[in-house]
């Protein structure tokens, strides 16, 4: 039963085997595909070359020729070099575009060819209200930003640090933030609107333009122009913008000169103080002498010229190390002695207290008669005991065994 | 005050033991009669080599010349089993004539440290003077202090121990003395043995007398009556005065 049942299965299986298929998908007329359009209909109708949507929909596409969509000539019917079609001709250049524009020929010119649209809207001039917001008033902030060109937590930051350094310097900083392309207007002069502003206040106005810290300034007041020389503030603006150029966001940019503006002002504001002291009234060219050697930054060129000025910086005078040095071996000096003192106090006590009782003058007790007792005529049977037997059948150690006083 | 037979308490002044009725004549009968001669440091048992004693002889030097007046002196043996370490000592201090000692060294003032290698133990004996100077947490405080060394069997260092505290507490109590008299120490060493101890009271009846000083040595030694105690209520109460004895009157006087 089984062999024939096998036999069976054995026939039957070429024929199963001839009689299956795979289910293949089935491509559908040409009429019936869907027609798409370029873009989704997302794209404005204005950047799809004429006719490109009807040639989307058309048989061409569908049986498969590529079809190039843009400007008709572009292309030569799938042969010939586009570039070459595109620079040829001006009837096919891209709506838009200026016929002046195009490039000329060659591996670029597509890039080039690209549209001068301007992606960000330019800043309006500083003119009108906007001119007002700048220069109309002393700036109440220290951060002059009415564009908000700064993001806001930039901007918090800054404006927290320059309020910082206002409380911890003389010099106070007033940043203005201009757009790129925005300029001053000609009528605006910044020295005379900061001696306007401030006065013989002593602070530092700083235009920044965004994304274009060389294009950046930095105004003082007139004493200070006075007293120091021109390659001062050079220099202090060459460090500037060495920071400034450091990094590439603007909001970094700005910030990164401001700190390094601080510290400029911070080593000026010393030197100043210090000339000042010394002449009792400041002498043009004196200091300047100190701060204008070529090549050297304000702080290293204090540390040489002006060393007390670094008292509390990374670097001590000699004087002061030796005044340290001598406090530390004071309080060491103090603090050996102490120990020598403590260790002859131990050790006298300990020889006082381990020294023998025999050593001393003699001590003569009062004679006193006392009555005998049992019969004793010079002891009485006082009599303390100790047995030092530690081994099993002795006595308890530490005991006393017999007590006779 | 202990007796050195029984170790039961006996007064200062009894002429034996209420309770075994021991005496010295009882001494004299068992160890004898004679006077002997001993060495300062009689060392019977053989126990000190020749170094040991140079350092110890110089450590009992050191303390006669501090103390002019005391004798110190050392035992050491091997005792039979029915001697007593007290009875030695007590006969000892009371027949034996110190080698060497002065005049001025009686043996009242004697401090003898006894120490029985059998029974392995070790005792301090004082003469009358010597017990009323040193107590008797003092002497057995110089004796614990040298235990260590008696258990490693280092006794010439054990010994130099014993008399040294000894001799601190002799000291301490002569700076005491020059603050004091040494009647009130002596009271104040009555009284607080005899409290410590709880002496029994004199059997014999108070002899009444009126008048005269209290004597504030008085206390437990005051003769009284087995059953009423005497005492300065009673006196008050009773207008009576007890007696001193005989010894008190002696001892005030002195």
């Amino acid at each position: 039963m089984k062999v024939r049942l096998a036999i069976g299965i054995l026939l039957l299986l070429p024929g199963l085997c001839l009689g299956a298929s795979v289910d293949m998908p089935e491509w559908n007329e040409a009429g019936e595909a869907e027609e798409y359009r370029l873009g989704g209909g997302l794209w404005p109708s204005g950047l799809l070359p004429e006719g490109a949507e009807e040639d989307a929909g058309s048989e061409g596409s569908v049986n498969g020729d590529l079809t190039f969509i843009g400007p008709e000539d572009s292309v030569a019917a799938g042969d010939g070099d586009p570039y070459e079609s595109t620079a040829g001709s001006g009837a096919g250049a891209i709506p838009g575009l200026a016929d002046d524009t195009v490039p000329e020929a060659g591996p670029d010119a597509i890039a080039e060819a690209v549209p001068d649209a301007e992606a960000v809207e330019s800043l309006p001039p500083i003119e009108g209200e906007l001119r007002n917001w700048y220069f109309e008033v002393a700036p109440s902030d220290f951060l002059v930003d009415p564009q908000r060109l700064l993001t806001e937590q930039k901007s918090n930051d800054l404006r927290r640090f320059l309020q910082y350094h206002s409380e911890e310097s003389k010099f106070h900083i007033y940043v203005m933030v201009f757009g790129q392309n925005q300029e001053i207007p000609d009528d605006i002069d910044l020295e005379s609107l900061h001696g306007e502003w401030f006065g013989e206040n002593p602070a530092v106005l700083m235009s920044y333009h965004y994304e274009d810290p060389e294009n950046f300034a930095l105004v003082y007041n007139a004493s200070v122009r006075e007293i120091f020389e021109p390659e001062v503030f050079e220099r202090i603006r060459q460090n500037c913008l060495r920071e400034g150029t450091s990094t590439e966001n603007a909001p970094d940019q700005v910030e990164e000169m401001a700190v390094e503006l601080s510290l400029q002002l911070y080593w000026m504001t010393r030197l100043l103080e210090r000339q000042l002291s010394e002449s009792g009234e400041h002498e043009p060219g004196t200091a300047v002498a100190l701060a204008t050697k070529s090549g050297v930054d304000v702080p290293e060129l204090l540390r040489e010229d002006a060393p007390d000025l670094f008292a509390t910086t990374s670097g001590m005078s000699k004087e002061e190390w030796l005044s340290l040095a001598s406090r530390w071996g004071i309080v060491l000096g103090v603090l050996l002695a102490a120990f020598l003192a403590m260790a002859l106090i131990t050790r006298l006590a300990a020889w006082w207290s381990q020294r023998e009782a025999t050593v001393g003058k003699p001590l003569v007790f009062p004679d006193i008669e006392i009555p005998p007792r049992l019969g004793g005529e010079f002891s009485g049977g006082a009599f303390v005991s100790m047995s030092f037997d530690i081994s099993e059948g002795g006595a308890t150690a530490g005991g006393r065994s017999q007590l006779g006083l | 005050m202990k007796c050195p037979s029984c170790l039961r308490p006996v007064d200062h002044e009894a002429v034996s033991c209420y309770s075994c009725g021991y005496s010295f004549a009882e001494t004299m009968e068992k160890f004898g009669g004679n006077r002997v001669e001993m060495s300062r440091i009689h060392d019977a048992a053989h126990c000190f080599r020749k170094g040991e004693l140079d350092d110890l002889n110089q450590v009992l030097d050191s303390l006669e010349l501090r103390f002019p007046q005391m004798l110190f002196c050392l035992y050491l043996g091997e005792l039979p089993e029915n001697i007593s370490m007290s009875e030695l000592g007590f006969w000892l201090l009371n027949r034996a004539q110190v080698k060497g000692a002065e005049y001025a060294r009686p043996n009242d003032n004697a401090v003898l440290v006894l120490m029985d290698m059998q029974s392995r133990q070790v005792g301090l004996s004082l003469g009358y003077l010597a017990e009323m100077l040193v107590t008797e947490e003092e002497a057995y405080r110089s004796l614990i202090a040298a235990r260590p060394h008696l258990v490693n069997g280092e006794y010439a260092p054990a010994m130099s121990q014993i008399f040294n505290r000894l001799g601190k507490v002799l000291a301490r109590k002569a700076r005491l003395l020059k603050k004091m008299p040494i009647e009130k120490l002596v009271r104040e060493r009555l009284q607080t043995s005899g409290g410590r101890l709880d002496l029994p009271r004199h059997h014999q009846p108070p002899s009444l007398r009126t008048g005269g000083q209290e004597n504030p040595a008085a206390g437990h030694m005051e003769p009284m009556s087995p059953i009423r105690k005497a005492s300065p209520q009673r006196e008050k109460r009773e207008g009576i005065r007890f007696a001193e004895p005989e010894s008190r009157i002696a001892l005030k006087s002195a």
